[in-house]
């Protein structure tokens, strides 16, 4: 292997592993604030054909990225509605999503499957940064939600660990009750992480569309939302290790073409497998309880209703 | 302070309450699914007749009435396995997989020993996608029962890794030459297909299923066992207190859901689709994780709702002549979970809505009482 396999392979890694990132990172905020939302797979279809309708029809790439984010954060005020308002039960709701989403990206996407579309994203280099050898190939010389990607893990991190919101949405997710008792919207609070959840996975979904496969097919995230999912625990609710988890499981993802591409021949199938048994391996050796408490990091009344009458 | 919209906990609904409750949501899915036909440009005649296909028809015509029945069977003996699961409050969402582990360990006998005789052949291919199926269920349920791995995540991956190794299986060693190109294996010799009732395509396994549900019903409500498994459900720190091995019987439910499942990849398999692709699961798995919720884990729910989401579905395909994909039929299964999820909190809260109380039960009774005035000097109305 020489240099400029790794920088392809890295730049690779980086793409495939972006819409996990978009996504988990949404999903880290609305778990943060103690609602649990399975439905991150529905959320990205149908923000994946938002964008790409939108695209289609206005070839205007922001009006895009808008609807689909747009779309992805409706989506989730379905399951906030129904999770923080009508207290349903927040598993059911999610996977309820997932199927919705499922269903409707089809439904709306009828008519655009196949048909091609020049308002794509483009590279947009970033000088000097790109310079830097192998890694600034690979993470400099990317789509531009790449980059909102990677700045959106410094700036919820500063905001969830450093700022008066975070430490609301903190508390909103472990003690709801003594939140409320203290003055803090929790119901707000709690409907706004869940909507801005949605809304980063529409990003991921518009990604997929317009800067990673550059069309629309049924199912086209076939399971991603779901890995993102599994990733928010792999990095303990932890923005800094969604980005790692992100990449190792774009890595992943790609390797199998690559393998095949230098002639080590496995099949595609077998290789296809591996992240969903990395995030299996993970879910089962990586969230042990220690000495019988959850060292997990997990917000404490994660997917619990709040009930304000009930306090 | 008074505010506008109040809740107040109650006691657990009644039969009478939920039916009422489960009526208002399926009128009110209908009413959104249609507004919804409406609103992306159908004509008002053309929202009809695909509601028409997708509610009327499946049920209320012969043809659609036995296609029903034969789209039910997977589904019930599915539900029957998660909604096992679910008594103990474990999410298993692996249906899927551990159908399509049950249907490929089935497919593998006939290609293996392909001169065996019926019973024996169905028989093994029974057994094999029995244990296929628990395995996939202890790869979720030993690492959640002892180190506390989320079941939820773990059997959706398993899920991917089932369908992925059929889908290396039918491209690969199994494919059938004579396939047309497809990525299927060959068709199951005739003496492994179960056999139908007449021409109407209703297999044996039907009767599998029935007895699973009567099973299911007896282990559940009259069974020792089935009393742990419920104590474990309600709180599984009361389990404990009372003595019941919590950890063993969780790894067993699991095992036991898996192989449930895994079986009904079997009775798919050999009853209707009598060759192996990758599309033979097709979402089922997923949509008795809908059923069994939906029918709060009641056997006799689990059939009724069984029949009407397979109607439901098959009302998608009917729907695809109308000129609309047959992914519309996913979407209401969306739209009609939320509205069963929505109209849900009637029968746990009373609502105040500006002073004026929603009280489920009371409806429910009231239409009870319609109804037995209606039927009046008929049998007495049982809960």
């Amino acid at each position: 292997m020489d240099l400029s396999m790794i920088t392809g392979l890295m730049t690779a890694m980086v793409a495939a592993g972006t819409p996990y990132l978009l996504a988990s990172l949404g999903e880290i905020v609305t778990e943060k604030g103690g609602i649990l939302n399975l439905g991150v797979e529905g959320m990205m279809l149908v923000g994946a054909v938002a964008g790409y309708i939108t695209a289609v029809k206005s070839n205007s790439l922001l009006l895009a990225i808008l609807v689909g984010v747009l779309a992805g954060g409706l989506m989730a005020a379905i399951h906030a509605f129904l999770c923080i308002t009508l207290k349903a039960n927040q598993v059911v709701s999610g996977l309820a999503l997932t199927i919705f989403g499922t269903g409707l990206s089809a439904f709306l996407g009828k008519d655009v499957v196949g048909v091609v579309t020049d308002t794509l994203f483009h590279n947009a280099p970033i000088p000097g940064l790109r310079s830097i050898p192998v890694v600034g190939e690979a993470l400099f010389n990317q789509t531009p939600l790449v980059y909102v990607a990677i700045l959106m893990v410094p700036v919820l991190w500063f905001v969830l660990s450093k700022t008066s919101l975070g430490m609301k949405i903190r508390s909103a997710g472990e003690n709801p009750a003594a939140t409320d008792a203290a003055g803090v919207n929790v119901f707000a609070v709690q409907y706004g992480c869940t909507i801005f959840g949605g809304m980063m996975a529409g990003l991921a979904g518009v990604f997929l569309t317009l800067a990673y496969n550059n069309t629309w097919m049924e199912n086209i995230s076939a399971g991603q939302g779901w890995i993102a999912v599994a990733l928010v625990i792999f990095a303990r609710w932890n923005p800094w290790k969604a980005l790692l988890g992100s990449y190792l499981f774009g890595l992943v993802a790609i390797l199998g073409l690559r393998l095949q591409a230098v002639g080590i021949s496995i099949p595609t199938q077998l290789f296809n497998m591996l992240p969903y048994l990395l995030t299996l391996a993970v879910m089962i050796f990586g969230t042990g309880k220690v000495g019988g408490k959850r060292s997990d990091g997990a917000p404490a009344s994660l997917s619990v209703p709040y009930d304000r009458e009930a306090r | 302070m008074k505010r506008f919209l109040t809740f107040e906990k109650r006691s657990a609904g009644t039969s009478a309450g939920v039916f009422v409750m489960r009526v208002l949501a399926i009128a009110f899915a209908v009413l959104i699914t249609a507004l919804l036909l409406l609103a992306v440009g159908k004509t008002p005649a053309k929202t009809g007749s695909i509601l028409y296909c997708l509610f009327i028809q499946p049920f209320f015509s012969d043809y659609g009435i036995a296609d029903t029945f034969k789209s039910a069977i997977p589904l019930i003996i599915l539900s029957i396995g998660v909604g096992l699961a679910f008594k103990v409050k474990l999410w298993n969402i692996g249906a899927e997989g551990q159908m399509a582990v049950g249907a490929m360990a089935a497919a593998a006998i006939p290609i293996y020993f392909p001169n065996m005789s019926g019973v024996p052949m169905i028989l093994l291919m029974a057994t094999v996608s029995i244990v296929a199926g628990m395995v996939w269920g202890a790869i979720a349920g030993i690492p959640k029962a002892y180190l506390g791995a989320n079941e939820t995540i773990t059997t959706l991956m398993l899920n991917y890794v089932a369908l992925k190794l059929v889908q290396a299986l039918v491209l690969g060693p199994w494919r059938d030459p004579n396939g047309k190109g497809f990525p299927v294996a060959p068709l199951l010799p005739k003496q492994g297909w179960l056999a139908t009732f007449g021409s109407s395509g209703i297999h044996l396994g039907i009767l599998l299923a029935l007895a699973l549900v009567v099973i299911y019903w007896f282990v559940m409500s009259r069974n020792r066992w089935g009393y742990e498994i419920r104590v474990t459900g309600e709180s599984a720190k009361a389990a404990q207190y009372a003595g019941i091995n919590v950890k063993r019987n969780m790894v067993l439910v699991l095992l036991i859901s898996g192989a449930i499942c895994g079986l009904g990849g079997m009775v798919e398999l050999t009853g209707r689709a009598h060759r192996l692709d990758a599309n033979l699961t097709n979402g089922m798995g997923f949509t008795a994780v809908i059923i069994a919720w939906l029918s709060k884990l009641n056997p006799f729910g689990i059939v009724v709702m069984s029949l009407f989401m397979a109607g439901l579905t098959n009302g998608g395909g009917y729907a695809q002549t109308e000129g609309i994909p047959g992914a519309i039929a996913t979407m209401i299964q969306g739209i009609l979970l939320f509205s069963v999820l929505g109209f849900d909190i009637l029968t746990r809260y009373k609502i105040y809505i500006g002073g004026k109380v929603i009280d489920l039960e009371a409806m429910g009774i009231s239409v009870k009482q319609g109804v037995s005035k209606l039927f009046k000097g008929g049998k007495k109305h049982g809960s």
